[in-house]
């Protein structure tokens, strides 16, 4: 029986892990994993007694290393710490209320019932987690990945710092407490400051993360704004050029009305072929495709498609843009969305530029199932379309890539997002299909 | 093969049709009927047999109502799925992978183009419908759909599926593209595969 309850505890690990973490596993994975959970564990445990728990911590960081493509992040670090203490944690508050309850629950029965408290209290901490979790991921707005691991010196780093010292601070008192039965009254104090220290660390975690992520909405807000305003600048220009172009066409009329009166054809002919006719070459300009911005009415994103677009025609390249319904929402996270959108267009727009009839396409497609966002360049080089969107691969050299290995990090979060990849011989081009779901504001 | 013209500019009308007949002659491309009118209603209403190739030239701005053109060729399709549809258009409507999305447009001739290369635009735009009269298209696509994602590609495209390390994510990789997308089971995707 005690053996079950060590396995159980054991596993628990493993799932408070799995639930905070959210890593993908397959069956096969967690089969393997737990198999390999309870042979470190027990193994351990014959050794070196609660420290066992120890090992397996280190397992977690090893599986967080194995999932996060072979790196270390400060995240895989935090959600190890944070299995090992909220499972002892939950476990410490909820072995007394337990205990009591199966006592009164159990009363007139004369069965052996020792055992039952503890089997409770080892279901209880991954049960108790996952409900938790559940409850404040669905009443506080997830936490963006991004900003945790960018910002880990300041978010993680202090709370897996103290997560550690709980760890060995409260794991010899918990061993005494098994051996005993019982704690004194300092053991007790200390166990109970740690506890409180525990909720601080994940309160100036839940602090510093919304702190800095108003940060980086005020930061985003006044880029928004400063692109707006080139935004605004460049419709004044194309409004000016049309002014022009108004002022030149009453004079042009003007001009063929006399020479028609006057039947004078070689003056007619003479000013349409030199004033009028070049005239719908500059209808056919793509820049005035700038104007079908309007159609999109997400600010954030129709600054950063503005702020593109001036970018990319000032380096001399043609930009078509088509929006040609209205698009009200992106059916996507924005912070996230935004920055997709700047690695796939800034990508375009450096690859465009070196082919010697530089045009990029941007196409927003609403549909009543999907939002399609296409962005298409010409291409000089080829690519390896196995190997894109590999880290470090990128076919603009060395120690460049990084962009689109985090466009497919970021896409990795989401499941309702696939990203298409398409290369002919002198385009290519990347759509982003968006399927709605009908459960976002 | 019928050849249906929607042009509200009287001019450009007979303009068009002009250059149709005379390049019909050239090549000895033989149609039924040639179809011109102003009003979409009057072209939706024509389209009877769909057994035969259509091909269709369409003005986008009719009366000046935008995406009157892009509606039409909407209700188009619905009754033609594979007739040969060519916009003729003032460049600032011009959208060609909108509406290439939407209605599988084969091609855009620019209104403010030189003579003769409108004129060559339209003869290619006749030739490809001519010989689509003969080679019947091939409507074989793979089309997945689930709650995460939806898309089509044509059977002949597809190389092989590849899984990818984050679990329920597939690779589709075809003649020319990668598509990344969450499959939620594999099993889902040999379903999709079995014909209706």
């Amino acid at each position: 029986m005690i053996n079950l309850i060590m396995a159980i505890q054991i596993l628990s690990f493993f799932f408070i892990f799995r639930s905070i973490s959210r890593y993908h596993f397959t069956i096969k994975e967690i089969t393997v994993w737990l198999v390999v959970f309870l042979m470190i564990g027990f193994i351990s445990t014959y050794f070196i007694g609660v420290w066992g728990a120890i090992t397996l911590f280190f397992c977690f960081v090893g599986i967080s290393y194995f999932k996060n493509h072979r790196t270390f992040t400060a995240l895989g670090v935090f959600y190890g710490a944070y299995a090992l203490v909220m499972n002892s944690f939950i476990g410490y508050l909820a072995a007394d209320p337990i205990t009591s309850v199966v006592e009164f629950i159990f009363k007139q029965s004369t069965a052996n019932i020792d055992y039952l408290p503890y089997l409770f209290t080892a279901i209880a901490p991954p049960v108790i987690n996952e409900i938790g979790l559940r409850l404040v991921r669905h009443y506080v707005p997830q936490l963006n990945k991004e900003i945790l691991q960018e910002s880990s010196k300041v978010i993680l780093f202090p709370v897996i710092v103290l997560f550690i010292i709980i760890i060995i601070s409260v794991y010899p008192i918990l061993t005494i407490g098994n051996e005993t039965g019982d704690f004194n009254s300092f053991h007790r104090a200390l166990l109970v400051g740690m506890w409180l220290l525990f909720i601080i660390a994940l309160l100036y975690m839940q602090f510093q993360y919304t702190h800095i992520h108003k940060r980086e909405i005020e930061k985003a807000k006044s880029e928004q704004l400063v692109q707006l305003k080139d935004y605004a600048a460049q419709l004044e220009k194309i409004y000016d050029e049309f002014r022009g172009f108004r002022h030149d066409y009453a004079n042009i009329l003007l001009t063929l009305e006399d020479g028609i009166y006057r039947e004078d054809w070689e003056q007619v002919k003479q000013v349409y072929e030199q004033t009028v006719k070049p005239t719908g070459q500059l209808m056919r300009k793509n820049e005035y495709s700038f104007v079908k911005l309007r159609n999109l009415h997400v600010s954030e994103v129709k600054s950063i498609l503005a702020a593109k677009i001036i970018m990319a025609q000032q380096m001399k390249i043609d930009v078509a843009l088509e929006i040609e319904e209205p698009i009200h929402l992106i059916q996507m996270e924005l912070i996230s969305f935004t920055r997709i959108l700047s690695v796939l267009l800034d990508n375009a727009i450096e690859a465009a530029a070196k082919t010697e009839k530089a045009k990029i396409s941007i196409v927003l497609l609403e549909d009543p199932t999907i939002q399609r966002i296409k962005i298409e360049n010409s291409s000089g080089e080829q690519v390896s379309l196995r190997r894109l969107g590999e880290r470090g691969y990128s076919s603009k050299g060395k120690g460049r890539g990084l962009g689109l290995y985090n466009v497919q990090q970021m896409l990795k979060e989401n499941n309702f997002a696939s990203l298409e990849t398409e290369a002919q011989s002198n385009l290519f081009s990347q759509t982003l299909i968006l399927r709605k779901t009908g459960e976002r504001k | 093969m019928n050849i249906y013209i929607l042009e509200d500019n009287l001019i450009q009308q007979q303009r068009l049709e002009r250059i149709i007949k005379s390049l019909s002659l050239k090549h000895q491309i033989r149609y039924r009927n040639l179809f011109s009118t102003a009003k979409p209603e009057h072209l939706l209403s024509q389209i009877e047999n769909v057994a035969d190739h259509q091909l269709y030239f369409l003005d986008l701005e009719i009366k000046h109502e935008e995406h009157k053109g892009l509606a039409v060729a909407k209700e188009i399709r619905k009754k033609d799925p594979y007739g040969t549809i060519v916009f003729v258009t003032t460049h600032s409507e011009l959208a060609p992978i909108t509406f290439e999305y939407r209605v599988a447009a084969l091609d855009f001739i620019e209104k403010e183009l030189r003579e003769e290369e409108f004129i060559q635009k339209v003869e290619e735009c006749l030739l490809i419908a001519d010989s689509r009269r003969t080679i019947p298209v091939s409507p074989d696509n793979f089309s997945f759909e689930n709650k995460y994602t939806s898309f089509q590609i044509p059977f002949s495209d597809i190389f092989y599926f590849e899984t990818m390390e984050i679990a329920h994510k597939i690779r589709l990789i075809t003649k020319s593209k990668v598509l990344d997308f969450y499959a939620g089971t594999f099993k889902l995707i040999i379903k999709q595969r079995q014909p209706a």
